[in-house]
């Protein structure tokens, strides 16, 4: 018998016959190797055996639940965080799906905003040159030196027209009076 | 037939099962021991069992719908306990341990006195030292052995192994300690240890 035979019997747990259990304690008279390493396998399942259960520091129910309900509140958030995830997903997909929808609508839209901002550039340019020009006939004109000759015939102009003005109003009364 | 002790187990199953914490309160303390040994003896400190133990019971009391009743309670919470512990394992490949940085509670079953205490501390340093030289899956074979008395065929249903691959771990994970212990003894002790108080001066 091989020197492996033995050493296969000395850690093996199945029973050996009673030829095979002779064999083995008259090779372990012989083999000092063999004979540590079993002393060796019985000592450590003496220990193994002996030792004793460790048991965790007591409150271990009360830590439990503790770390359940930790893990719980961690795991809701996670959840809510999913959901939160997959909501906004979900409001792009259809507001993707809405824009096409009205893709035809949309094409002009580019166009319409343009007129939009040249009618108000537009307003606002006209208004900016009426208020200039106005500026300059109200506060401009009067500080330039004309000839007061000049001056007296603008009045009178301006006066003229007010007569005209008024004259043709009152016709207009009148005949609606009349009639 | 089903002995009373797994009868009580599968009603209180069903009671958690039924939304009754209290329940579930009675089966993590009747193995909250078992549950914390073995991931200690896989671990080696005392925090990391505990972490592993508060897992297991958490990972348990999540899949208690899919326990199945044919089954021993004791292998199944087991197993789960064995596989996290071997999965830390793997992800931390914890080496070493040294137990005096990390206390441990030992509750033995009578009271050994301090001398006997120092004893007991020294025996749990010598298994956690050997334990440390065995593989993840050849520890958890030789945990489940010794301390819990598995059967080859519970062990193999624990750890998803066959039987026979079972019987191959043991011996090899015996060989090897007794291996390991044996050059343990023979290395030649250091220059200045072995010494009496009174020659090392």
């Amino acid at each position: 018998m091989t020197h492996r035979t033995y050493e296969n019997w000395i850690f093996n747990d199945e029973e050996l016959t009673s030829a095979q259990h002779a064999a083995l304690n008259a090779h372990l008279r012989t083999c000092d190797t063999c004979y540590r390493l079993h002393q060796r396998r019985k000592s450590h399942e003496y220990l193994f055996r002996t030792v004793g259960m460790l048991a965790p520091v007591s409150g271990f129910s009360v830590r439990f639940y503790q770390r359940l309900m930790t893990r719980d509140i961690e795991n809701m958030r996670t959840r809510n965080k999913a959901i939160t995830l997959v909501a906004l997903v979900g409001l792009m997909v259809w507001l993707g799906a809405v824009m096409y929808q009205f893709a035809s609508w949309l094409r002009f839209l580019p166009s319409l905003l343009s007129d939009w901002t040249a009618q108000i550039i537009g307003q606002l340019a006209f208004w900016e040159i009426t208020g200039e020009v106005l500026w300059g006939v109200l506060w401009e004109m009067p500080n330039v030196s004309l000839l007061p000759v000049a001056w007296s015939v603008f009045w009178l102009l301006g006066g003229a027209g007010l007569l005209w003005g008024v004259s043709v109003s009152r016709i207009l009364s009148n005949r609606k009076l009349t009639a | 037939m089903l002995d009373e002790q797994r009868m009580e187990e599968i009603e209180l199953i069903t009671r958690v099962k039924a939304g009754d914490t209290g329940a579930f309160t009675t089966i993590l303390e009747n193995y909250q021991r078992a549950v914390y040994n073995l991931c200690y003896r896989m671990l080696g400190n005392s925090g990391d069992a505990e972490d592993a133990a508060q897992e297991t019971f958490i990972r348990a009391y999540r899949a208690l719908h899919r326990y199945d009743s044919n089954r021993k309670f004791s292998t199944w919470i087991l197993s789960i306990a064995t596989h996290y512990c071997i999965d830390q394992l793997r992800k931390r490949r914890l080496q070493t341990i040294s137990m005096d940085a990390v206390p441990y509670l030992h509750v033995p079953d009578t009271n050994p006195g301090p001398e006997g205490s120092m004893l007991l501390d020294e025996r749990q340093q010598e298994v956690q030292d050997l334990l440390t030289n065995l593989s993840e899956v050849d520890r958890a074979a030789i945990v489940m052995r010794y301390w819990y008395e598995f059967s080859y065929d519970e062990i193999a249903e624990t750890l998803g192994l066959t039987n026979s691959a079972v019987k191959s771990r043991l011996h090899r994970a015996r060989r090897s300690l007794a291996k390991a212990a044996e050059a343990q003894a023979t290395r030649p002790t250091p220059i200045g240890t072995g010494l009496a108080p009174e020659m090392s001066v």
